[in-house]
């Protein structure tokens, strides 16, 4: 995957699984970080990614009870044909490598639907970030050799797709209240 | 089958000592993170109290819906204040040095203490409050990850810390505002009931260590404890605000007041320092019923009659306030260190 733009979209309200996030996020702007910069790489041993978004703030620390950290995800189905609108489903979750600001270490998700997200260890992901001129700057890597229950497996040679997300702690964004792409954007892990 | 643990708190014992507070910190919130939290408090009422505004902040629920409201700030909370040990008892300066607040912050309990109305009928009690373990909660139906559960054999509800991603919609949703988030762990936390405690038959911190004997507990379905006979028999015993729609189990016995003085100095027959309608705003119309159902009783007793309502409210038998919940924590073997 060359450099490529990723609109993302705020998640649809209606799909919030809980009726007070629903309520209070009804009529709040949510979701409006725009384009997505995402360029993938390998060295054949690990698979990069590196994403690059627009956000007016750096939020990078909790420093009240009402604070929420910026953060990324890079979405991976982990059986064929897993949806990415819901999360992934029982029968085919989906596995995500998650980057917050204001975490030490990104972690590895697996998901099997709506408010299913399991955090496994760090999952063999490394991440290296940085604010500047009102963006963020993120590259998330994984080696290839991870053999997990919930992981991806990903293989130079392998086409498979990949989905994004971003959260703005200024805005107390988090759970599903994301911008997100709205469909799989096909992945090509070359020779 | 389910069974709910409910608590009664008789507001016209309490003395605002606060050793329920210090109960529940030393055994829980005093660690990292944990420094600011009160699962355990008792403000003062009217007031503001803790976080400040709370009773305004929304959550809980209406008709059904879930009703929008925010997080608490820090701030709001109340931070504790620091005091001078260092300089008093290290610092040479014998009878100069005071203890006193380092700090200017005003403590957790907004307007601790500080009476409403107007010389000589000024008035004011204590409100003690812990999570009200709802049968309806609120903060358990706003998490997206259901982190949130409801124990069945007791009815405590419980955050479970793994499941939890410190999303803090939960503290949001609570119409009470009982829920804080630690920051060093980045879950939600709140009040557990001591459920480590009750699993060995012993009553939480804050209702064993209550010097006053106010906190009644026990299973509402138990005939033979107190708190079956003041909600569900004598009815006397009423939950803290009912239309924020949780249905609470924690209930009050709310405050008689003494009477007001008028301008000659003399005691209006009668009547009652705390205004009926600011009681009413707290426990519902039924406050009416229970404040002059409590008078009665004890007008009985200065008739020599005797009130198994009133002898049950003042707890001779100590242990008769647990509900069976009755075990010595210090016959308890601790885990190794």
């Amino acid at each position: 995957m060359p450099g490529e733009t990723v609109q993302l979209q705020p998640t649809p309200i209606g799909s919030q699984p809980s009726h007070y996030v629903i309520n209070s996020w009804r009529e709040k702007p949510y979701g409006e970080s725009g384009l997505l910069e995402v360029s993938a790489a390998h060295n054949g041993e690990a698979l990069l990614f590196r994403l690059s978004w627009p956000d007016p703030t750096e939020d990078g620390r909790i420093d009240d009870t009402d604070r929420f950290g910026d953060g990324v995800a890079v979405l991976l189905p982990v059986v064929e044909g897993a949806t990415l609108q819901s999360m992934g489903s029982v029968e085919r979750p989906v596995n995500a490598w998650y980057w917050r600001a204001d975490l030490g270490a990104p972690f590895s998700v697996t998901a099997k639907g709506f408010g299913t997200t399991v955090r496994k260890g760090n999952g063999s992901i490394t991440a290296f970030a940085r604010y500047q001129d009102k963006a963020w700057h993120v590259v998330l890597a994984r080696s290839f050799d991870v053999d997990e229950e919930g992981i991806a497996a990903l293989q130079p040679g392998m086409t498979t797709q990949a989905g994004f997300a971003v959260w703005q702690g200024s805005n107390r964004e988090r759970a599903g209240i994301k911008a997100a792409s709205a469909e799989w954007e096909p992945l090509e892990i070359e020779v | 089958m389910k069974r709910q643990l409910a608590a009664v708190f008789d507001t016209n014992k309490c003395l605002g000592c606060q050793t329920c507070t210090i109960a529940c910190k030393t055994l829980w919130t005093d660690k990292e993170g944990t420094d600011y939290m009160w699962w355990n408090l008792v403000p003062t009422m009217p007031s503001q109290g803790s976080p400040r505004g709370w009773e305004e902040m929304g959550g809980g629920f209406r008709d059904g819906e879930a009703q929008v409201s925010r997080i608490p700030l820090r701030e709001e909370f109340g931070e504790a204040w620091e005091f001078n040990h260092e300089e008093v008892f290290f610092g040479e300066q014998g009878t100069n040095a005071f203890l006193q607040p380092k700090t200017d912050g005003r403590g957790p309990l907004w307007e601790e203490d500080e009476a409403s109305g107007e010389y000589p009928n000024s008035y004011f009690f204590y409100l003690q409050m812990i999570c009200m373990h709802c049968t309806n909660p609120a903060c358990l139906a706003a998490c997206p990850r259901q982190a949130i559960y409801k124990r069945v054999d007791d009815g405590i509800v419980l955050i479970d810390e793994e499941r939890c991603h410190g999303y803090r919609f939960c503290m949001e949703a609570c119409p009470y505002k009982r829920i804080y988030f630690n920051h060093d762990r980045k879950v939600s936390q709140k009040c557990i009931l001591c459920y480590p405690r009750i699993e060995e038959g012993v009553a939480p911190a804050c209702f064993r260590q209550c010097p006053g004997r106010v906190r009644f507990l026990g299973y509402l379905d138990d005939p033979d404890s107190a708190v079956h006979k003041l909600v569900n028999v004598w009815k006397i015993a009423l939950p803290l605000h009912p239309e924020f729609g949780t249905e609470p189990n924690v209930y009050y016995v709310p405050p008689l007041s003494p009477p007001n003085i008028d301008d000659d100095g003399v005691a209006i027959e009668g009547s009652e320092r705390i205004p009926r309608e600011y009681l009413e705003s707290l426990f519902g119309p039924e406050v009416h019923r229970v404040l002059d159902t409590l008078k009665g009783e004890i007008a009985k007793t200065r008739n020599g009659e005797t009130s198994e309502m009133l002898d049950t409210l003042v707890a001779y038998e100590w242990k008769s306030m647990f509900g069976g919940f009755t075990k010595d924590p210090g016959t308890l073997k601790r885990p190794p260190p």
